[in-house]
């Protein structure tokens, strides 16, 4: 996942080159879109910072928010698909069922272009059913508004990141479970611990 | 946890009374500040006719009728306490959907294959390790 922040805006700009004149829009608020959210996880990972380097902060925030809209409509959680889902699936079995029924057989090309429409109009009206009810409101988005503030009153915010007492609950809680009899583990693993202090 | 400990809903924000259907806008307005000393004495202090009041004023702001950890503590503000966390902040909370999101962005303009083959091209640098997969052939990070 580090890595990913350092490189992800690169790749994302070689792998959108060579577009034709359609795409240049959706692609340019793609890229400004996930650099923005780089630019600002990379910048809120900064050990000291200045005025200017929290400005930057806010700045690229307000352009990821500006931008976000071209990924909304990939935003989709499980239960939002499930209701088109089975709609689609409905609406297909209706159709076919009218396709049985008709009694005239048209030659195979007309009935593969009636398929094709129907997919389409398929897919237009799962699309319209899903994006009134994509939205970005989930805490951890809102919560990057604070990062500002934060890093005004209390300072770096990777002084508080909890990753490498994460990475230490490895070594020392799941050494200590293993090298227990089972029996009351959680006692035996903080002995353990304990024992490797120094 | 914080929101067990500080008696909050798990959609609201810690720190600033934000509503949950605003959560995912550029923050246009300044919310207040939670106020728990406040919320305590709202919660104690109502006329018994306002109850429903009350119950919906605490629904509307997320905040759970009742005591939390940190009542009573003096020079405590529990706003104050909540830090924001990088792993699962930013790694866990927003990386982690971004290339969710990305990876339909791609599959709709055909450029999954693109990615994948510049991600696996990435030249090596001090102190970043070189991907050996596909991006697509990554199943942990």
């Amino acid at each position: 996942m580090h890595n990913l922040g350092h490189c992800i805006t690169a790749v994302l700009a070689s792998a959108l080159g060579n577009l034709n004149s359609f795409q240049y829009h959706d692609f340019k608020s793609g890229l400004k879109c996930v650099s923005a959210l780089d630019d600002f996880s990379l910048m809120a990972q900064y050990w000291s910072h200045t005025r200017d380097t929290v400005c930057y902060m806010e700045r690229y925030l307000q352009t990821f928010h500006r931008t976000k809209d071209i990924v909304l409509e990939f935003r989709t959680s499980k239960a939002t698909r499930a209701r088109p889902d089975r709609q689609d699936r409905e609406l297909r079995e209706l159709m076919a069922d009218q396709r049985v029924k008709e009694v005239h057989h048209r030659p195979v090309a007309n009935r593969r272009r009636q398929a094709d429409q129907e997919r389409v109009e398929r897919s237009d009206r799962g699309a319209d059913m899903i994006r009134p009810e994509n939205h970005f409101n989930f805490i951890k988005m809102h919560y990057l508004t604070h990062f500002a503030s934060h890093v005004r009153r209390f300072g770096s915010i990777s002084m508080y990141s909890i990753e490498i007492g994460e990475l230490a609950d490895k070594d020392e809680i799941k050494d200590g479970y293993r090298m227990s009899n089972k029996n009351d583990a959680a006692g035996r693993s903080c002995r353990h611990m304990a024992a490797k202090m120094p | 946890m914080h929101a067990a400990l500080e008696g909050i809903g798990s959609k609201s924000c810690p720190k600033c009374e934000i509503p949950c259907e605003e959560l995912g806008r550029d923050r246009r307005r300044i919310y207040e500040t939670c106020n728990h000393m406040r919320y305590r004495e709202k919660a104690l202090k109502h006329e018994p006719a306002a109850a429903a009041g009350i119950a919906e004023y605490f629904q509307r702001l997320g905040v759970k009728i009742g005591n939390n950890v940190f009542i009573g503590l003096d020079q405590v503000s529990p706003a104050d306490l909540h830090k924001p966390d990088l792993l699962h902040n930013i790694y866990l909370g927003l990386f982690k959907p971004m290339m969710e999101w990305l990876e339909g962005f791609l599959k709709k303009h055909k450029r999954q294959q693109a990615f994948d083959d510049t991600w696996k091209e990435i030249p090596p640098d001090p102190g970043f390790s070189v991907p050996k997969k596909a991006y697509r052939e990554i199943t942990q990070w």
